[in-house]
Parts: structure tokens; C-alpha cells; sequence
């Protein structure tokens, strides 16, 4: 009954990780990735043939887990009919030692996530200069160099987030809503089409979008495609792009729940199809479309490898400016960064949970 | 000619090679309780959704207050309807959906008050009219979704199984209040059932359906003592059959069974030697341990395979001397027969089918 989770988590984990350009090019050293290789060569030697190709190349392993994937969920049949108990059937439970163990191990993997941000506050509060003469000497310098330098960074981090977070999941919402209550040629298409994003490499699309929007593509006379390259336009579009299919499965999930005798029930009593959506639909999936965007959001204030070819100096963000003080070795500085970037997710989820009296769950 | 509020004219509707109403002719007039009743699958509840306008007719009319409406859209035909699982809106208060549809119509808030108000007073849910459908049990909410209908005060009111997601004893009481309810409004409720007894009880017009075609209109005493088919005589409560070719005797109807003559009166125009069904009913058929010889009665031997007390009455399970099984229902008694016994049948107690 797992299974479907568990591998789509390993699709999920695997494409991030095998496309993620901040964690290897900070960590690897001499360990060469893919997304790094491409951006040294777009950025080395303006080689995008040869960036676009390194990225293609990460297709290859995406797609095929991906059908790995999709054939062996269409095996099995995982169907909950219900949740209810049935009678005479024992409930598996563990011994008391696994239990302990268990727990360790939890406490464990929560511990070392709470090292790391312990370790970025140290970082944050640390002179650099104290530190490598192997001193503690705690300082606020970081922070001010941080709103010196580089508040502009979480002003834009703020409208790309909110927009992109809005923008997937209005698009994901209307996709969704044509999936569940329309029919049409090419259905299958469009759902395939809303989920991809989330199986290609963000390097590769990211490097997709530079090249595609970098001037006007026109087909005879007509512009097809308009120029977005350097534009704040790029960083949101590809941000929702990013983040469609979290907010279309969230609303098609949403659609699933509404009865369809609900809508009919508006119908019957004089409501047309606009009414019916603006007055019932829509306020019934209010819950699942704040909880997408808020998580849009979050994932577009943090994300790097998905803008990291498109970013501008004048649209620069807190995420890449949290990278590239941490590549040259600004250590107070990126971890100042990452504590204010966490203070603005933290708070949006506490005023998100304040306005909802806790019935809107970001994660769940 | 009387006038129909609701007339269908030649309606057939076809899904996918299915053919789910095949040719539906029939009207009802104001203020009637009028009763769909058929087995699952039979074409009642398709019939119901092509009245409101969920559905559109692959062929012919339906007409509303003298109006053709099969053309018109679902939201414009003002046909309230009472759904199946209540279909109440989560997200808004018992109020709000009573005033839903009130709403939408830009009534003022003093008459949208007063008639929610009014509509909630009459299910005996005003009370509960700051609570949410999720704070209802299923009974209230379905209180709620007749308000939300009755509100409306159109001429009609679509109901599809309401009572079927209550438990029997609320099924019961639902049932009484509701029959009420119509009688004080006058309005015509169709209600679309595939509980013969609920439809017995409620109705003044039963329709009764199967595969897509009306086998018989009537009221529920023409369609119990009257049915115009096997189908309908077994679908309605239980019956006996008897089937042969008849004869003509003394301006009765004679068929002979386990060599004994069976009557029943002669319908209009019967011929000698056509095939006929006897539906005779388990209460008009009388058990006991000695044979009745009585003038215009018939008597049979028979074995009694089981007896069942059921609170009222006790109902037999016999077989003839040619293995057909009988039933029989013997009313206020506190004694079970066992073993052989007869069993007797007044004339006037069979019922004559012609298909």
C-alpha cells in the first residue's frame, strides 16, 4: 500500500538531486556534476550548445525512472476502499526494543537538522576573522553587511515568491478544473504535461527558458514568443512553471473531494457555471489552493538551481546571494542571509496559521 | 382533458449502446405525490435528472407549466431537487444554503429572511440555523436540503432516494413528514424510490418502471390489487402465479392447476383459450388444516415447508403436489400449522394478468 509514496519520493529525491547546481558546486570540490559542469561552461565560456547539451543529457535518467515509475504503478492496484478497521485482523506492532530504536532514530535525523542550522546561526553571529584564528567572537557584522548590501535581495525574493507561488497555482487550479470536469481530445496529454516540470532537471530548464526567451521568436510575422531574458518576468514564469504540478495536483486532489451532486445542487437551484465555481467550487477549495501557494512560495524563496542561468544583478535574490557568498567564502554573510530567509518562511507560515485558525496545513 | 404540470412526450435517452429510457409517455398533474419507482438500473433516476435538466432527451419533449423546456438549460427551469446524499454546501451555514438560491434570484434581505426562515420552521430545523452541515446528523441535514427545495416555492420538487442513507426508524418517521409536508404545500413531488413500500405509503400516482419503459401508472391500490403485468405484480410485494390458457365459465375466468379449477372474475374482452397469469397475493389466500369446499373458492393441498412469525403475521412457505412453492400470509395469530395442510382461495381474489 506504500509503494505508490515510496516511489514517487525516489522520483522526487533522485531528479532533485541529480539536478541540484548549489549543493555540488559548494560541496563537491573536485567532484564535477552535471549542473555545475554546464554553468562553468555557460559562464566560463559562453558555450550554451555545449550547456544545453550537458543538460539534455540529464533528461535521459529523469525520463526513464519516470516510466519505470508510471509502468510499475499501472501493475498494481492500490486502492484504499476504506479506512475503517476490519474486524479480526491484528495490527502489526512492533516490539518494544524497535520502538526505542525507532525513536533514536528519529531524534537522530532531527538532531542533525537542527546541527545544521545551529551550525549556519554560529556561522551568522561568528567573526570570520576571530574564527580562523580559532576564536568565537560573536558579531552582528553579518547582518548589517547583509541589509548594507544586499536587502534589495529579499524585496525581489518576496515579489518573485508571491507571484510565482500565486501564479502555479491559478494555472494549476483552471488545469485541474478542465481535467476533473471537462472532456476533450488530448486530456491525458495535458495532465502528462501539467506533471512534467516536476521530472525534468531545473538546470535543464532553467537553461531552457534562457535560451528560449532571450529575444523574440517570431513565426513569419507573427512574435510567438516574447523577450524575458533579464526581466523579472523570466523569474517568476519559471518559478511557476516549477511549481505548476504541485498546484495542480493539490486543486485536481481538491476536485476529487467535491461531489459532483454539489455542484449540480448550485445548477438546480439557478446558479450558471460562473456562479457555480465563483460560489461553491472555489470557496470549497480555498483551503487546498492557499495551502499550495503558500508552498509555492516557500519553494520559490529557496530555490537556486532553477534560476541560477536566468538571475540578473538587477534581479538578483536572497537564495543566489546565500550561493555566491558561500562560494567566496562570506560565510558571517550567507549564513545571516539564511537565518533572515528562514525568519520570512517561519513567519509566513505562523501568520498563515494565525488567519486560518490552523485549518489551512501547508505540508499535509 | 386534464392539464399536466409535467408532460412527457415521447422521451428516449440512450448511453453509450444502453438504451435507459425508451420511449417515455406520461404526465402528472399539480399537486400530486407522484413516485418513480423500479428496480436499480430501471431508468427512474435518469428520468427524474432529464426533468431538472441534468439530462438532455436524445428524442422527444418535456414540458413544464405548459412550457417546452427540454432545450432549456438546468439552471433556468426551476425544478428544486432534494438529492441523494443531501448535497448540502460545506462552507456555508444552514441559513446560507437555504438562502442559496434565494440569493441568486437578488430576492431583498427582509424576504430572504422571512421565507428561510418560514421553509426552516416547517422541517423543524430553525434552530439549527447558525450550525454547519457538518454539525448535522443525517437526518437534520436532510431536513436542511428539503428547506433549501421548498424555499424556492416552485410548483414542483425533485426528489431523488432522500430517505435511503437514513436508518430504517428515521426512514419511517421522514417518510410521514414528508407525505405531510406535500399535502400542505399542494405542490407535486416526484420522488424517485426503489422502496415499494415507501412508494406504497406516499404516493398518490405511482409509475412503475423496468428497462427503460413505464410498465404501469396508477394509484398505489390499482398497481397492488391491479398490476398490469408479472413484472409489476412481482416487483410490487410478493405474489403467487398461476399461468395457463384460460377458460370461460360463468362469466369467470377458470385455469386448472394440480387438478383443481382456479377463478377469477373476467376482465373485459377475454377469449377462450388465451394465455393468462393469476396474481393472487399472500393475504387473500387462507391456511388451515381441514379442506374448504366453499362455493367460488378454490382449494389445494399442499406441504408446509416453512412457517416464519414475523411480528403481524406468520408467512408460509408450501409447495403443491406439482412442487410449486406458495405463499401465504395468515394475519393475527399465535399459532404456527406445520406439515400438510390446505389452502383456499375466494375467486374474487385473484387477479387476472394479460400480457
Amino acid at each position: 500500500m506504500a509503494a505508490p509514496g515510496v516511489l514517487s519520493a525516489f522520483l522526487l529525491v533522485f531528479i532533485n538531486a541529480m539536478s541540484d547546481f548549489a549543493n555540488p558546486k559548494l560541496l563537491g570540490g573536485l567532484f564535477v556534476t552535471s549542473p555545475v559542469q554546464a554553468y562553468g561552461v555557460v559562464t566560463g565560456d559562453a558555450d550554451f550548445g555545449m550547456a544545453a547539451t550537458i543538460s539534455a543529457m540529464l533528461l535521459i535518467p529523469s525520463l526513464v525512472i519516470f516510466v519505470i515509475q508510471a509502468y510499475i504503478l499501472s501493475k498494481k492496484s492500490f486502492v484504499t476502499v476504506t479506512g475503517k478497521p476490519v474486524a479480526g485482523l491484528r495490527r502489526i506492532k512492533m516490539g518494544k526494543s524497535a520502538d526505542i530504536a525507532s525513536q533514536i532514530y528519529v531524534f537522530f535525523i532531527a538532531g542533525l537538522f537542527f546541527l545544521i542550522i545551529g551550525i549556519v546561526a554560529f556561522f551568522a553571529f561568528a567573526d570570520p576573522k576571530a574564527y580562523y584564528q580559532g576564536r568565537f567572537v560573536f558579531t552582528l557584522k553579518g547582518f548589517t553587511e547583509t541589509m548594507t548590501f544586499n536587502a534589495y535581495t529579499f524585496r525581489n525574493s518576496l515579489i518573485i515568491a508571491a507571484a510565482a507561488g500565486i501564479l502555479a497555482s491559478v494555472v494549476g487550479l483552471l488545469l485541474a478544473f478542465l481535467n476533473s470536469r471537462k472532456s476533450f481530445p488530448g486530456k491525458k496529454f495535458l495532465d502528462f504535461s501539467a506533471i512534467l516540470p516536476n521530472t525534468l532537471p531545473a538546470t535543464f530548464l532553467s537553461l531552457a527558458f534562457l535560451l528560449s526567451f532571450q529575444r523574440i521568436l517570431m513565426l513569419g510575422p507573427v512574435p510567438i514568443l516574447p523577450k524575458l531574458t533579464k526581466t523579472i518576468f523570466i523569474m517568476i514564469v519559471i518559478q511557476a512553471v516549477r511549481q505548476l504540478p504541485i498546484g495542480y495536483r493539490n486543486a485536481l486532489s481538491g476536485f476529487k473531494q467535491i461531489d459532483k451532486s454539489i455542484e449540480e445542487a448550485a445548477t438546480n437551484l439557478g446558479a450558471n457555471v460562473g456562479k457555480t465555481i465563483s460560489s461553491v467550487v472555489l470557496p470549497m477549495l480555498r483551503p487546498a489552493f492557499i495551502s499550495s501557494a503558500v508552498y509555492n512560495f516557500i519553494s520559490a524563496m529557496i530555490a537556486v538551481s532553477i534560476i541560477i542561468f536566468v538571475v540578473t544583478p538587477q534581479w538578483n535574490v536572497a537564495s543566489i546571494v546565500v550561493y555566491s557568498r558561500a562560494d567566496s567564502g562570506y560565510y558571517s554573510e550567507a549564513g545571516a542571509m539564511s537565518l533572515a530567509i528562514m525568519a520570512i518562511i517561519l513567519g509566513t507560515l505562523w501568520l498563515v496559521n494565525l488567519l486560518s485558525r490552523g485549518r489551512i496545513r501547508v505540508f499535509d | 382533458m386534464e392539464k399536466y404540470l409535467i408532460e412527457l412526450k415521447g422521451v428516449h435517452k440512450v448511453f453509450g449502446s444502453n438504451t435507459v429510457l425508451n420511449d417515455i409517455n406520461v404526465g402528472f398533474e399539480e399537486g400530486r405525490f407522484v413516485t418513480f419507482l423500479g428496480p436499480s438500473g430501471c431508468g427512474k433516476t435518469t428520468l427524474l435528472r432529464t426533468i431538472a435538466g441534468f439530462y438532455s432527451p436524445d428524442r422527444g419533449e418535456v414540458w413544464i407549466d405548459g412550457k417546452r423546456v427540454d432545450e432549456l438549460p438546468a439552471h433556468l427551469r426551476n425544478t428544486p431537487m432534494v438529492f441523494q446524499e443531501y448535497a448540502l454546501f460545506p462552507h456555508m451555514n444552514v441559513f446560507d444554503n437555504v438562502a442559496y438560491g434565494l440569493r441568486l434570484k437578488k430576492m431583498d434581505r427582509k424576504q430572504i429572511e422571512e421565507r428561510v426562515t418560514e421553509a426552516l420552521t416547517l422541517t423543524n430545523m430553525a434552530q439549527f440555523k447558525d450550525r454547519n452541515p457538518n454539525q448535522l446528523s443525517g437526518g437534520q441535514q436532510q431536513r436542511v436540503a428539503i428547506a433549501r427545495a421548498i424555499v424556492m416555492r416552485s410548483k414542483i420538487l425533485l426528489l431523488d432516494e432522500p430517505l435511503s442513507n437514513l436508518d430504517a426508524k428515521l426512514r419511517e418517521s421522514v417518510r410521514v413528514e414528508l407525505r405531510m409536508l406535500q399535502r400542505q404545500l399542494n405542490r407535486t413531488f416526484i420522488y424517485v424510490t426503489h422502496d415499494q413500500s415507501e412508494a406504497l405509503a406516499m404516493s398518490d400516482v405511482i409509475v412503475v418502471f423496468n428497462k427503460g419503459r413505464i410498465e404501469q401508472v396508477g394509484t398505489p391500490m390499482e398497481v397492488y390489487f391491479r398490476p398490469v403485468s408479472k413484472f409489476v405484480a412481482d416487483f410490487i410485494g410478493v405474489s403467487n402465479f398461476l399461468e395457463g390458457n384460460a377458460s370461460l365459465k360463468r362469466g369467470s375466468v377458470v385455469l386448472r392447476h394440480a387438478e383443481r379449477d382456479f377463478w377469477a372474475p373476467a376482465p373485459a374482452q377475454i377469449q377462450e383459450g388465451e394465455h393468462v397469469i393469476f396474481s393472487i397475493r399472500p393475504e387473500s389466500i387462507s391456511i388451515g388444516k381441514e379442506e374448504r369446499s366453499t362455493e367460488g373458492a378454490s382449494c389445494l393441498p399442499v406441504k408446509i415447508v416453512q412457517g416464519m412469525f414475523i411480528g403481524e403475521k406468520v408467512r408460509y412457505v408450501a409447495k403443491d403436489a406439482t412442487g410449486m412453492d406458495w405463499v401465504i400470509d395468515q394475519h393475527d395469530t399465535q399459532t404456527i400449522l406445520s406439515d400438510d395442510a390446505y389452502i383456499s382461495i375466494n375467486q374474487d381474489k385473484a387477479h387476472v394478468i394479460r400480457e
